[in-house]
């Protein structure tokens, strides 16, 4: 582990600094991904653009005019202390909370490192998916947003100029008699890769399915994206379990791709991935009419 | 030239157990290292390397933090707080619980027990914890030893300790 460290005077400076220095200068954040990525090899930067100093800056949750923004340099820790998880239609993120890393991780880890990381296991990624979230980018040729699901090109991949730094993801309060759950299945509860990961957001009227977005760690390419088929399905179901479950079961394997490694079969993971899918509609749905 | 770059080595100042440092490190050194070979803090221990065991956990400004993941660069102008910090004169109420219910075996976890332990009562001031607090700020701690139900005993029982002392500290 071998790297020199770059400490920016500001956003502007750590942007140009990994601009001219593109692509041997990577930004460092909590460092949770990033330092067990270096010392295992995966990574060889020549310098570390430490952000850890512009924390007062990026790091704040608020929720203004039907808008939420988060801002990329927020911990784990912060979000789920924050007054997004007290919300009826956030309590997702009190899920994914209660299940991302382990205590200390949480403390270090932030939210625009975990986008950054562009990777299926990261969480916030699949939540933000079916929050339709955006993604505010800064760099030498000044800031933009970008849809988190073009953002996140491919597995390690971000779709994002040399020198541009994630600032905030932004996403709206969905509607009225809405609501959101996470749910993540691994052979433990903390510190680990889930083998499946689903978030769902729902909006219900008159005991039926109104609207839905569904996401999980894995569709049809290795980063989170959405089941927009099994979507369209399920508008205008009951929530009901039976109901619910059928569309599932008749829509998902036709769109979801999962491929089997040493965690688990491919076909465990459709399996479960179907069964999730309905615990997560259902108990947003539930959430959304009050029902917690 | 800008600060940082180019330079062997960094300057940095940080507050370990109250005590002032003014140290030059490697841009590359993890706060793990700078505690235990500059600074002889060998309660802090280095295992996994990588935010998923705990041995290493210290307090950095309120927050629990694996040592093996924050670079000495990334700690500068903070408070570290290790187990050295909270006993330096008597064994600390967490410390005399673990003992109590016989929770060390090899004892490789239990500085990380113990941080975890102090940030849950001490930091976060939740000095009436439900089991499921405990195993959720212990939830960093691997104990190779098995003792976990063991720590949430010590924990709820250091927990009653500090409780009964508060009130009498309020009698006073």
């Amino acid at each position: 582990m071998l790297f020199d460290i770059y400490i920016p005077r500001d956003l502007v400076d750590a942007s140009e600094f990994l601009y001219r220095n593109a692509p041997d200068a990577v930004p460092i954040a909590g460092g949770t991904d990033l330092i067990p990525m270096i010392r295992d090899g995966k990574l060889r930067p020549k310098y570390l653009v430490d952000l850890s100093g512009l924390k007062g800056r990026l790091s704040y949750v608020s929720i203004d005019s039907g808008v939420v923004r988060v801002g990329a340099l927020t911990t784990i820790n912060a979000l789920g202390a924050s007054a997004l998880t007290g919300m009826e239609a956030f309590l997702g993120f009190r899920d994914l909370y209660r299940t991302f890393g382990n205590a200390a991780v949480r403390s270090l880890a932030t939210v625009g490192g975990n986008v950054g990381t562009a990777v299926s296991a990261a969480d916030l990624i699949v939540m933000f998916n079916a929050l339709d979230a955006k993604v505010g980018l800064s760099g030498v040729k000044g800031s933009r947003y970008v849809d988190i699901r073009e953002l996140v090109a491919g597995k390690r991949l971000l779709a994002k100029e040399p020198g541009e730094l994630i600032t905030e993801v932004v996403f709206n309060v969905p509607p009225k008699n809405s609501s959101t759950a996470f749910i993540k299945l691994g052979y433990r509860e903390g510190t680990i890769i889930g083998l499946t990961s689903v978030a769902a957001l729902v909006t219900v009227r008159d005991g039926v399915i109104e609207d839905v977005k569904l996401a999980f760690d894995r569709v049809d390419r290795r980063v989170p994206g959405r089941a927009y088929l099994t979507e369209k399905g399920l508008k205008g179901v009951p929530l009901r379990d039976e109901a619910v479950g059928g569309v599932i079961n008749e829509h998902l394997p036709r769109e979801m791709r999962r491929k089997s490694d040493y965690r688990a079969s491919g076909a465990y993971r459709l399996h479960v991935s179907k069964v999730l899918a309905r615990r997560a509609v259902l108990t947003a749905g539930r959430r959304a009419v009050g029902g917690g | 030239m800008p600060e940082g770059l180019g330079v062997r080595e960094v300057p940095v100042e940080l507050r370990v157990n109250g005590v002032k440092h003014v140290l030059r490190v490697k841009p590359y050194e993890r706060l793990l290292d700078t505690l235990r070979r500059r600074l002889g803090i060998t309660s802090v221990k280095d295992g996994c390397g990588r935010g998923e065991c705990g041995a290493c956990l210290v307090i950095v400004d309120g927050e629990l933090v694996p040592s093996c993941l924050m670079l000495t660069v990334q700690a500068r102008g903070r408070d570290v707080v290790t187990v050295e910090g909270i006993s330096s004169r008597s064994l600390h109420s967490i410390q005399e619980a673990l003992i109590k219910v016989n929770a060390p075996q090899c004892g490789f976890c239990i500085p990380g027990v113990v941080i975890a332990a102090y940030w849950l009562l001490e930091v976060k001031g939740n000095l009436n914890p439900s089991d499921d607090d405990v195993r959720e700020a212990l939830s960093t701690n691997l104990c190779r030893c098995g003792s976990y139900h063991r720590f949430v005993k010590a924990v709820k029982i250091a927990a009653e300790e500090l409780r009964a002392r508060k009130a009498l500290g309020a009698r006073d």
